[in-house]
Parts: C-alpha cells; structure tokens; sequence
C-alpha cells in the first residue's frame, strides 16, 4: 500500500486531487492543510509521494520544500509541486531544488495520474 | 469503451461542485470579515500585515478555484483583485477609502458571479469594477513587475530559522511589546504516540494562538536530527500552563534570544531576563477586545482605534463537512425510531395483563432505556445540525457597513449572545429575515446623529441582536433605541390601503399584524436598502413556517423591539395529543402557554363569536368542533389552550388532552390538505394519521391561506407516454374500475397497489377527497374517484383497493373498486375522447382503447394530479 501525502490548504483542491488519483490501485490517501503539518506527517513516516501547494498560510511551500531538501530523512520521497504561480522565479526556485515535478494549477487530471502513477512505480524499480 | 479524459473531468468535476461552493462562501465570508477590520487603517501606514496578507491569499485561492471550474469572469476579477492585494501588501500604495470600496464590491460581485455559475444565470457586468481595480493598481508609486513578493527563498541557503525576522514580522513583535505582550519562543516536538493521542502540530497552533498571536512557526532541525517546530509568539502565559505544555512537548526555548532580539528593537527597553522578552517598563494591558461593539461611522476617521476583529478560522482538518442532505436523512431514520418505539409501547401496553410482573418490569426498563437511548441519538444529529448563530450576526456587520455608507448615520452593533447555537436550517431560512429587520431598524428607527444628539442620545445609534437558548426554544431579539414605530403614520396608510378599517384601533397587539400585512411598506418607494424582496410579511412567515412566535414592543422616541421565538427542534417536536369529537390532534406543546378547564356556563357569546374571562381579560374562544365541522359529543366542561398569537392571547376549545408526545412532524405538502389550520401531519403508533394543528392560524375568519400553491406539473416529458406521436409502440397499463368501467393509468406513474385501510379525514376538504393515508413514510391524500366522476359512493370492499400515483413528487392514491391487471396496450391503438362527453370527464381522460372488445379509458394523470388546484380556489 502507497501513501501519499495531499498538501493543500483549499479542501476542495484536496478533493479534486484525490479523485483524479481514484483509480490508482493499492493506494491511500493523507491530508494536510499547512506546511507544518505536511512536514509532521512526513516525521511520523512512511509518505510515499507528496503533492504540494505553494500558496499556503504561516509558512509557504517554498520553505517547506527547503526544510525537507535539506533534512537526510525526507529527501528522497518524490514531490510534485502543483502552484499557480506559472511565473519563472518560481518554477526555477522550485526546480533548483530538485522537486521531481512541478505542475500548473489549474491542473489536469489525466496528467496528475500519469505522473503520479510513474513517479511510484519508479520507486518501486528504483529499491 | 472507456470514457474520454474530457468525461473524467467533468465527472470530477461534478463531484467536487459542492465543496467548491461552500469553500467559496467560507473564504468569502472570510475576506468580508477581514476588509471590515482593515477599513479602520484606511489613509494610515497602520494597516494590519496579516490581515492584508490573508485577504491576498484568500484572493489568489479563489482564482485557483474558480479556475478549476472554468469560470473565466471569476478568474479574471480574483486575479485583479489579487494584483491590488499585492501592492498594498509590498506597500507600493496606501489604503484609501475607495480601494476598501473597491475591494468590497469587488468581494461582492465575485460572490454573485459564483452565484450566478451555480444557479446558471446571467452573469453581472463588471466591465465598470474592472477598470476602478486597474485605476487603483495604476497608482502604485513603483511600477516595477516584481511577481513574487514573498521572501525570496533560495535553495541553497539553510532553511529559515525563527530568529531570522523580515521588516513586517518586527514591526509587528515591536508594536505588540509596545502594548505590555510579551515574547515568546515555543518548541514543540512531535512524535506518533501523541499524535494518536490527538497532540500535533495543529492542536499546538490552536493552543498558542488562544494566548496570543503567532509572529512566526518555522520547522526546524535539533541535535539529535530530530524534527520540531519553532513559534515566535506575542501574548502573556501563566507559568502552570507552561508546565502543563510541558507534557506535550511543548516548551519554552530559553536560549539567548535577548541578545538577537535586542539587535532587531535597538531602542527598546528591554527587561534582562532571558525569557519572556518583554519591555522593562510594562505599558498598561490593553481592555480584552472580545466582544466589544465595532464602531461603523463614515465620518470620523479613527486610525487610533486598532479593530480588534478575530478573523474566522478556516476549517480545521478535524472537521468532516457532511452534507446537509445526508443529516436530513438521518433525522428521518430517528424520527421512524421515534414512531416504532411508540409503537412497541402501545402494544406491550395491549399485552401488559398478561404478562407476569417480573416480566413487565423486564420489559419496561428496556422500554424506558430505549427511549433514553433514541432520545440521545436524536440531540445527537440534531448537535451536528447546530451552528453558531454568529454566522448570521457576522453577515449583519456587512450589512450594516453597507447601510451606513450610504446615509450618515452612525450605528453601534452589538451582538450578544453569539455562541448560541441553532439548527442549521434555521440560520439559512432566518438569514434574510434577520438582515432585513436590521436595515429597517438602521432606515426607519436610528435618527440622523444631529438629531438624536437634540434628544439626548448618544450620537452612535444602539441596536443589539441577542440570542438565547431557554428549554428547546431559541430566542433572537433585534432591539434598536431609534424612534420607535411611529404607530400615527402606521395607522393611517393602512387605513389608506384598507388594511384595517376605520373603525378598528390600533394598539401593540396588532401592530406587528398590520407591519406584516403583504403590500405595507413604510417608505412610499422602496429605498435601495430595503427593497430587497424581503418585507416583513415575508419575515413573518419564515417565521410561522419555522413553528416560531413573533412580537413587537416599541415606545415613541426610545426605540424598538422584535423578538422572535423559535423551536429548536424542526422534525421532532413534543405534542400534546388532544380529542376533538371522534378526532385526534397533535399540538406542539411550544405554542401552547396553559390549558384550563371552562365551564360552559361561564362561556359569554355575542354574535356567534364566544369568549370568556382570563385572568381578568377577555379570551376570545375558537372552537376546533365548529372550525372543523366535527360533531360534538356533549360535555359538561370542556377545555381550553391558551395560546400565544403575535396579537394577544387566544383559547382553543377540545374536548380534552389524551396524552402527551413526541411526534414526528411530516409536512403536508400536498394541495389537496393544504389548508389553513393545519400544518403537518403525524403518526402516533397506531398507523393512522393525526393532523397537526397550526395553532397561529386558526380563525373563523380566514382568507386565504398563506402557504402558496404549488405550481403546476410541468407537462412535458410524462405526457409524452399518452399522445398518440410517440415513437414507442407500446406502454404498459394498470388497469382499475369503478362501476362498471375501467380504466387505465401508465404503469411508469404508479408507484404501488395497497388495500384501502385507515383513512383519516381531512376537515373542510372537498367530498372527493376522502382523506389522507399513511404510506411508505409519506401522508398523502387518498381521492375517492367514483365521486369525482359522478358514481354514487359505495362501501369498501376486499377487493378495493388504494393505486398510488406519483409524478414530479406529487403523489395522490386512488381509491377504486379493483385493480389488478397490467397490460400492453399499442398506443396507436389509442383514440382521443369523443366529442360527446361531458366536459368534466374530458379533462380527465387522454384517450380511449379497445383490449380484447373491452373498453379502456385512460386516466390523464397530470389532471387528476392538477384537481387540487382548481378545487382549492373554490374553497
């Protein structure tokens, strides 16, 4: 079983996100509505995957992306980055960091799933 | 074939409809409430970082939203909206008062755009609001395009930690230790064994933000690689509360932070201590803010006053958003509990003698905690229906800010009482009600400021909105220290409008009667603040139809006040069950204020009206025997309810009380028994159908009832099965006779065949309708059609039998001698009515068929469905 950790302030995009991955099989689902709790679920363990938001309350995901890049443990669960900011200071900000991928909001499905589905079947190759 | 991509995501999106909306109105809400807090710092450098910080957001979450849902316009104003945000929050422009303007009815048309999308209307034209946000952003002193003003992250520098303050997060710790707060440092660490224990980093926040404000929540990396959280918070603590945090790993970082700190406010004063950071000399406390009135005035600037408003917090993961639909059916399931458990009770009460004591106690006591059991479910779901009344108080602040723009008078708000909490669907029917009752106090009741200031009032008008739970009632008050109803001018345009007669006089008992009558609006035109579609004739019947009282006090020159009663509980309510004759009634013990027992001889009647004398006042009495016109067993005394009406008290004469119950209330929704007096109907065990009676509304005397007739059936598509151009070959039939003919209905219309049982009469309905009978959880009413069709009636036999018809939720049950056979019948074998019926058959009938040299004549469902309308009219 894959978990994978939907960090985003807006209910409703969590929503949408966790049913475009509906018919990802043997997966489950974790939420988060700020990036200090996304950051405490991923301590507690066993994220697979992350989709983060940028635009978010007390701390943006920009820093949050930085603390778990810069932490041993968290760095290596795979994240896709889904923002509305399309400008490029942050696109490079984020790809500097080495997200696996970053994703325009408003996004679509079909693509969320494809990249979703490759990015865990890559890690299971990848053990 | 699997669905295409574009199918996918219309699917979800769909799905996902519902939480977009109430997510929009949370945030709009949200935005509404932050904009009012920040209008006090229009024209100032002062204007709340985080407020402006927040409105930004919110602005840029809604443009991510409503662009998943492709609504372009929305998308387009929530991006301007935002670009202004940005500039005001990167300080390249000040606050004035047309940016709040423009930033309010920018909130406001982005609601109705959401709106109109929802309701798949029209859209508004916001070409004109487009272009003021432009002029605003146009002003900003610097034009440069800087895209991102969030600090600037770069990758490859450590992570931030909590000490590293930008310009706004020291200005704010500053001004707050300028107030007498002071500053701390908390860790919190988490771990899985608290976190099943319910401590996390959320319930941490939540914990820090009641004592004070978080400057700043960083995470961040100890010695032992193990991950925590830094807050930077400005407030004031008592040290047991430190040390029970403790426990939760929550503590105070008592590193030397004195010394940084004292780099960042240089000219502060501060204490040598190395935590709490706080100023040497303590500034006096500020008064708690909490639910101190908000001034609205448009003339007087008060950039001193900081608006001490706490913005509404976004739902919490904690919370589950449940669908109201869903609650609605679970009130349904405890209401069929509610009824078998009755049930149960009367028939163990059948067997009680034979059974051994020992038994029955048994058996009670499971009763008994039965009922204790279903009675705790019930307030259950009825708790998950509660919201706190100060979602609507909280609208009445725009409201009014709205209001007072417009005219210069100066309003004092007040809300008393906010955490009481109502059904759900209270709050949303009340809303406009509520807010429409402001406006009239803040148009008609606050005089201008000079004028009040002639009269010895404080400048600021007075109105308080209270509200307060007493048993299983919720009591709203709207009380305003205006000029009162000016009851002189009242009386004459409703004499003018016929409302009343000349003869008839007018005193606090009708009063609100004639306020409330359909077409009374106190300013000759309506004026754009109380035009709205909502008068008080409508307020009124919110209230009615919510099962509330409403009354009225007012007193020249000092003010007003309306106070209206509401029960809690809209689906079960506790009823007295009273004999009428042969008949029961169920009344809702709210409304009932005592029952006493009157002799006839100390009944006083003129001119057919009676009454009698109540503590010392005269009680006009109605009679539920002659209202109904249900035979009178004669007694020697009989009873009376006194009740409650917006104009004084009233008796309702019944035979006597038979017991006290919970009911469960199912509205009758249908024409046929949509008559004055009644106002739903229940089943109280037995499976027969009791009428509730709507003690506000009986008369003598009645005009039309209020309840409005439903439209009628849309004949369109379930015509389409009968007429003859139709491109199926054949359709199925029940057939039924009455007499010696029969007839037919489709089948698709017919929802079930039952035997003819236990019809409860309806008083005052045409003969046709027999009554009302109990299925399959619904009342509906039962249509003898022999009568109808000019057959003499005849007895039920075992072989009658009830067809219940439904289309478009209106469901009807015919009563016919036998029904049992279905059949094919080729509808071009279908001939329309010859020319010789009578008219009256006419509309009833489609057509005509011949089956097996049988005659078949088949029913047109929509316009025996449609008998109620006509017939209401008549009556």
């Amino acid at each position: 079983m894959k978990k994978i950790l939907i960090v985003d302030d807006s209910p409703t995009m969590r929503r949408m996100i966790k049913a475009s991955l509906r018919t990802l099989e043997n997966v489950s689902f974790e939420e988060a509505e700020n990036g200090l709790e996304a950051i405490e679920r991923l301590t507690i363990g066993a994220i697979d995957l992350v989709t983060l938001d940028i635009n978010m309350p007390d701390i943006n995901g920009l820093e949050v992306l930085k603390f778990i890049k810069s932490h041993n443990s968290l760095n290596n669960i795979p994240i896709i980055v889904l923002s509305s900011r399309s400008d490029e200071q942050t696109c490079d900000i984020v790809l500097s960091a080495g997200v696996a991928r970053f994703m325009n909001k408003p996004f679509d499905p079909h693509k969320l799933n494809v990249q979703v589905t490759n990015l865990l079947d890559n890690k299971i190759n990848a053990q | 074939m699997p669905e295409s991509y574009d199918d996918i995501e219309r699917e979800i999106l769909e799905e996902i409809a519902d939480d977009f909306y109430i997510e929009c109105d949370e945030r709009l809400q949200e935005v509404r409430g932050d904009l009012i807090a920040i209008e006090a710092f229009v024209d100032t450098d002062r204007v709340d970082k985080m407020l402006l910080d927040n409105i930004y957001r919110i602005f840029h979450t809604l443009k991510g939203l409503t662009g998943m849902m492709n609504i372009d316009l929305a998308v387009t104003l929530s991006h301007k909206l935002e670009n202004y945000l940005r500039i005001l929050c990167e300080k390249k422009a000040r606050l004035s008062q047309i940016g709040i303007d423009t930033l309010m009815s920018g909130t406001q048309r982005l609601e109705e755009i959401i709106s109109a999308h929802r309701n798949k209307n029209f859209l508004p034209d916001i070409t004109a609001l487009l272009s003021s946000i432009e002029k605003l952003t146009d002003k900003s002193t610097d034009k440069s395009t800087d895209t991102s003003f969030e600090n600037k992250v770069d990758m490859d520098t450590a992570p931030i930690s909590i000490l590293q303050l930008n310009e706004d997060e020291a200005q704010c710790v500053q001004e707050d230790l300028e107030q007498g707060k002071n500053l701390y440092c908390f860790n919190f660490i988490p771990s899985p064994e608290l976190s099943e224990r319910g401590v996390n980093v959320n319930t941490v926040r939540k914990k820090l933000k009641n004592i004070g404000k978080i400057i700043k929540a960083v995470p961040t990396t100890n010695e032992k690689n193990e991950i925590s959280f830094d807050f930077l918070i400005t407030g004031s603590i008592e040290q047991q509360i430190l040390d029970q945090w403790k426990e939760d790993r929550l503590t105070l970082k008592t590193h030397n932070y004195k010394d940084l700190f004292k780099n960042l406010f240089k000219d502060m004063d501060l204490c040598e201590n190395d935590y709490p950071v706080e100023m040497k000399h303590q500034p006096k406390k500020p008064d708690l803010c909490e639910d101190q009135p908000v001034i609205y005035n448009q003339s007087v600037n008060q950039p001193d006053k900081k608006a001490c408003y706490q913005p509404a917090n976004l739902a919490s993961s904690n919370f589950v958003r449940v669908d109201l639909s869903r609650l609605d059916d679970l009130m349904q399931m405890v209401g069929d509990l509610v009824i078998d458990r009755a049930r149960l009770e009367d028939h163990l009460n059948h067997v009680k003698p034979t059974v051994p004591n020992a038994n029955w106690y048994m058996l009670d006591e499971t009763l008994q905690s039965l009922e204790k059991k279903i009675r705790s479910l019930r307030e259950g779901i009825m708790r998950v229906r509660m919201v706190q009344i100060n979602d609507v108080f909280e609208r009445m602040r725009f409201t009014v800010r709205d209001l007072t723009r417009d005219n210069r008078k100066q309003i004092n708000l007040q809300f008393i009482g906010k955490e009481t909490e109502i059904d759900k669907l209270i709050v949303e029917r009340m809303m406009d009600p509520l807010i429409h009752m402001v406006r009239n106090s803040i148009s008609h009741g606050i005089e201008f400021p000079e004028q009040r200031k002639k009269l010895n009032k404080p400048q600021e008008g007075l109105i308080s909105l209270r509200a307060l739970t007493s048993g299983d009632m919720v009591v709203i008050e709207i009380e305003d220290d205006g000029q009162g109803l000016d009851i002189e001018t009242i009386v004459q345009k409703a004499r003018k409008k016929n409302i009343i007669d000349d003869q008839t006089s007018v005193n606090l008992d009708n009063l609100l009667d004639i306020i409330c009558s359909p077409g009374f609006s106190i300013k000759e035109i309506a004026d754009h603040a109380s035009g709205r579609g909502v008068g008080m004739d409508v307020v009124k019947k919110v209230v009615e139809d919510l099962g509330g009282v409403m009354t009225v006090a007012t007193e020249k020159g000092k003010g007003s006040l309306f106070r209206i009663q509401l029960p809690l509980t809209l689906a079960i309510l506790d009823a007295l069950i009273v004999t009428v004759g042969d008949q029961r009634f169920a009344v809702p013990k709210l409304a009932i204020q005592e029952i006493i027992e009157v002799d006839p001889d100390f009944v006083t009647e003129s001119n057919q009206n009676e009454m009698i004398l109540y503590r010392n006042k005269i009680l006009p009495i109605i009679r539920l025997s002659r209202l109904f016109h249900i035979k009178e067993t004669y007694r020697r005394a009989f009873y009376v309810m006194i009740v409650q009406r917006s104009h004084g008290l009233i008796g309702i004469a019944i035979d006597r009380v038979i017991n006290e119950r919970e009911i469960v209330v199912r509205a009758l929704s249908d024409p046929f028994v949509n008559l004055p007096g009644i106002s739903g109907a229940t089943e109280i065990g037995d499976g027969r159908v009791v009428l509730i009676l709507d003690v506000q509304n009986l008369s003598y005397h009645n005009k039309q009832s209020n309840k409005t007739n439903p439209v009628t059936i849309d004949t369109g598509k379930s015509d389409s099965m009968t007429e003859t151009k139709t491109p199926q070959l054949t359709a199925t039939y029940i057939l039924f006779e009455l007499g010696k003919t029969t007839y037919g209905v489709p089948s698709q219309f017919v929802r079930q065949l039952e035997m003819i049982e236990d019809i409860t009469s309806v008083p005052n309905a045409p003969d046709f309708i027999e009554g009302v009978v109990f299925s399959r959880g619904q009342v509906i009413p039962a249509i003898n059609l022999r009568l109808r069709f000019g057959l003499e009636k005849i007895e039920h036999t075992i072989r009658s039998r009830l067809l219940i018809i439904n289309n478009n939720n209106r469901t009807v049950g015919l009563i016919t001698d036998t029904a049992k056979e279905f059949v094919s019948i080729t509808l071009d074998d279908i001939h329309p009515p010859p020319e010789e019926f009578s008219a009256i058959n006419d509309k009833y009938i489609t057509g005509i068929t011949k089956l097996d040299h049988r005659m078949i004549i088949l029913i047109h469902i929509e316009n025996i469905l449609d008998l109620a309308d006509t017939i209401s009219l008549e009556l």
